[in-house]
């Protein structure tokens, strides 16, 4: 149980949520039980989708959101899916696992009372830099379902601050600085306890890092640039608002960024239909 | 715009064959700088070629060759949910040192880099665009065109990059597949296939020639394909794939040309490379690719444009670090005036498992000189080494004139990359087979093969001379 005291000022915010952190005091939400059974089942090598079927069918909230993600663009269905076997069998073991993902995000990023609309709106931005994670690693040729879970999963800790805030006495804004500070290292924390959350983990909790090193530096990079895109408007001159240094990382240059931009409606739409 | 840089030499991609044509320039005392559009210096060969690919397959390789060297005393299980990147938890490292070390090399050698995308706008003029728009222009008397290859685009084929791969996304894998389809029967389909294979991955090789690796000798291929079949693969050689088509579920579909049809959750494409030229502005100065794609260029690896050179993978086979690395230095040197001797004899290096190495002459084309050849065979199972090493797959071919002369080697067993090295020496020096028997090697060492097969030409030699003695 923790027990603030009213924080003298911004900076006391943000050191609590920093203290909170570090001594494990965050109430981590774990990923909906079906759903990390999916993940976990999904993961493993003698997969079976029958299993996974099973294991859907068990969980109605699971079973609904997997037949929306299936009729969605992202498989391209020829024709309306209506049957949850159907949908397994559309999503495969690489939709199921994104889809169980998806699910996951969703659970644990809206459960915060008071704080729907900011926390759908967080949703909705993940939702957006998942699509451009996509694009962006099969542009570069960089593992697509990781970097669809790094845009996805990278604001997760966002949620989980504004629960750890909700005992201390601070204006929203102080309290929106302070988690903006926090917010990569509380995700980190959440997505280590995850299946399979491990690799992703690393990576959000360095996503605001402008120089990374070491082996993930280019899923950062990445990251930091679906990140940014996610926040820019369809009708929005994008150049100006790029990281130079992610650019330079993944070998960027204007007129990739322009093919890329000119993907902006598919990723809208992507993300409008998981979302 | 920011005004004209002047060097001595300007090389497009720092690759292998970008970096040895700028250091030897740097080495002889010349201002050298490179142009390269990613961050880090080393080309494909780093980040998703050489480096990564040989990672994959060396953790391959020795769990491979420990089941072997074990005699089925150990097993090895491989733990579910096994992941690409788990086997390749070095590469990360391997792969930032590398790019250090590269780095580093040509800071040590006072090679400028610049990253950016170069554009001719003059023979001698390069427009370098960085990736904030901002462009600078580089001069130089010489150019070199070092900027590699890419996979080819099929338009018949989905390359979507999570189902349907190619040779530069496959390591992008998050898992390692049940089952992977392989179309293309060359080095990089090769490769690829037998370090999955090694894995456990049920792998086909789907490719439209009779035998895969059809540059290199039949018999040594042979043992490579009984080994790669041995490790659960499958070669569906002379079959062309009609059709290729991801289910949407968990399968890609490949429908042959025979009718018949493969299920496999991945497939590797890997059926050619095309050069990596396009936005060079190769129009601008009167530069054009060749029939095949590949930049042309004579023996100094001169383009049909006075000054502009071209190295490495952007002017085709074999596509290999090693001869990209020669050819590069040998482009600066030409293009410099830099005395160099003649050109020796390079190895070919197959990184399959079993590796494949060649050097010099083949059968075929020895047998073909005047006077003929002889060739010696020396089976790695038979030797101690290969008896202790539990080897089953192995074999030398001594390639010798008919006095002896040794004009090439081909191996196809374990080291042979590394072995057919004491062949070259043999080609450039000028040695006769005899050396091979009368100076003894390490025993017990696979290196015994060249005595093994140096025996097998002298006494196939005897046997030739005898009848007619009699």
């Amino acid at each position: 149980m923790i027990v603030a005291d009213p924080p003298a000022d911004d900076l006391a915010v943000a050191d609590e949520l920093g203290r909170r952190i570090a001594a494990g005091a965050l109430d981590l939400p774990a990923p909906p039980d079906a759903a990390a059974r999916v993940i976990a089942a999904a993961s493993r090598d003698d997969a079976d989708l029958g299993r996974i079927s099973e294991l859907v069918r068990r969980d109605p909230a699971l079973a609904a959101q997997l037949l929306r993600i299936a009729n969605s663009s992202l498989f391209a269905a020829p024709a309306p899916i209506v049957s949850l076997q159907q949908a397994v069998l559309r999503l495969g073991l690489d939709g199921l696992r994104k889809a169980a993902y998806v699910v996951a995000s969703r659970s644990a990023m809206l459960r915060v009372v008071g704080r729907e609309a900011e926390l759908r709106r967080i949703y909705r931005h993940s939702l957006l830099a998942a699509g451009w994670a996509q694009e962006l690693a099969r542009a570069r040729r960089l593992p697509v379902e990781e970097a669809f879970l790094c845009g996805l999963l990278h604001d997760v800790g966002r949620a989980v601050l504004w629960q750890a805030a909700a005992d201390l006495v601070a204006p929203d804004d102080v309290v929106a600085a302070a988690i903006d500070r926090h917010h990569a290292a509380a995700g980190a924390a959440v997505l280590a306890t995850w299946p399979a959350g491990g690799a992703v983990a690393e990576v959000v909790r360095r996503h605001h890092d402008p120089a990374p090193e070491g082996a993930p530096a280019r899923m950062i990079h990445l990251l930091a640039l679906a990140d940014h895109l996610a926040q820019v408007a369809p009708d929005q001159d994008i150049a100006p608002e790029l990281p130079v240094a992610a650019l330079a990382a993944l070998a960027l240059y204007p007129e990739d960024i322009d093919l890329l931009w000119s993907r902006r409606d598919a990723v809208r739409a992507f993300a409008q239909e998981l979302g | 715009m920011t005004g004209p840089a002047r060097h001595d030499l300007v090389v497009i991609g720092a690759g292998p064959a970008g970096q040895k044509a700028a250091i030897q320039a740097s080495k002889a005392g010349r201002r050298a700088l490179i142009v390269e559009q990613t961050a880090e210096p080393g080309g494909a060969c780093v980040s998703h070629g050489t480096i990564p690919s040989k990672t994959l397959r060396e953790t391959a390789a020795a769990l491979e060759g420990f089941q072997r060297r074990s005699g089925g005393v150990f097993t090895i299980e491989r733990r579910e949910a096994l992941t690409i990147e788990s086997l390749t938890r070095r590469l990360g490292q391997v792969v930032t040192e590398h790019e250090t070390l590269i780095a580093d090399q040509l800071r040590r050698n006072r090679v400028e880099v610049w990253q950016g995308r170069a554009r001719f706008v003059a023979r001698d003029a390069l427009e370098v665009r960085g990736v904030d728009g901002a462009v600078r222009v580089a001069r130089a008397s010489a150019v070199v065109i070092a900027t590699g290859s890419r996979p080819r685009d099929p338009s018949d084929v989905p390359v979507d990059h999570e189902h349907v791969l190619d040779s530069d996304s496959i390591l992008s894998l998050r898992y390692l597949p049940a089952s992977l389809v392989v179309l293309g029967g060359g080095v990089i389909a090769c490769e690829y296939a037998s370090t999955f294979a090694a894995l456990g991955v049920k792998v086909t090789i789907v490719d439209g020639a009779d035998r895969p690796l059809g540059f290199l000798d039949a018999e040594v291929v042979e043992q490579f394909t009984r080994a790669f079949e041995r490790a659960g693969g499958t070669v569906r050689a002379g079959r062309r794939a009609r059709q290729v088509r991801w289910n949407g579920r968990d399968a890609v579909e490949t429908r042959l040309d025979d009718g018949s049809e493969l299920s496999s959750e991945k497939l590797l494409f890997a059926l050619g490379r095309v050069a990596s030229v396009a936005g060079l502005g190769l129009d601008a100065v009167g530069l054009a690719t060749g029939p095949r794609g590949f930049i042309e260029v004579d023996r100094h690896f001169c383009t049909a444009v006075a000054g502009i050179y071209a190295v490495g993978d952007v002017i085709g086979p074999p596509s290999l670090a090693t001869t990209a690395m020669e050819q590069g230095r040998r482009a600066a040197c030409h293009a410099l005036g830099i005395p160099l001797l003649a050109s020796g004899s390079a190895p070919i290096g197959v990184y399959t498992i079993p590796e494949i190495a060649s050097v010099g002459l083949g059968e075929a084309e020895a047998a073909a000189r005047p006077g003929g050849a002889l060739v010696g065979r020396a089976r790695f199972a038979e030797l101690a080494r290969g008896r202790i090493a539990g080897v089953e797959d192995g074999l030398m071919k001594l390639i010798a004139a008919r006095d002896g002369l040794v004009l090439g080697a081909q191996i196809v067993g374990e080291s042979a990359a590394d072995l057919v090295h004491v062949a070259q020496m043999a080609i450039i020096g000028g040695l006769h087979v005899d050396v091979f028997v009368d100076h003894p090697m390490n025993f017990p060492t696979l290196g015994e093969a060249y005595r093994v097969a140096a025996l097998d030409i002298l006494n196939g030699a005897r046997a030739a001379v005898a009848p007619d003695a009699a």
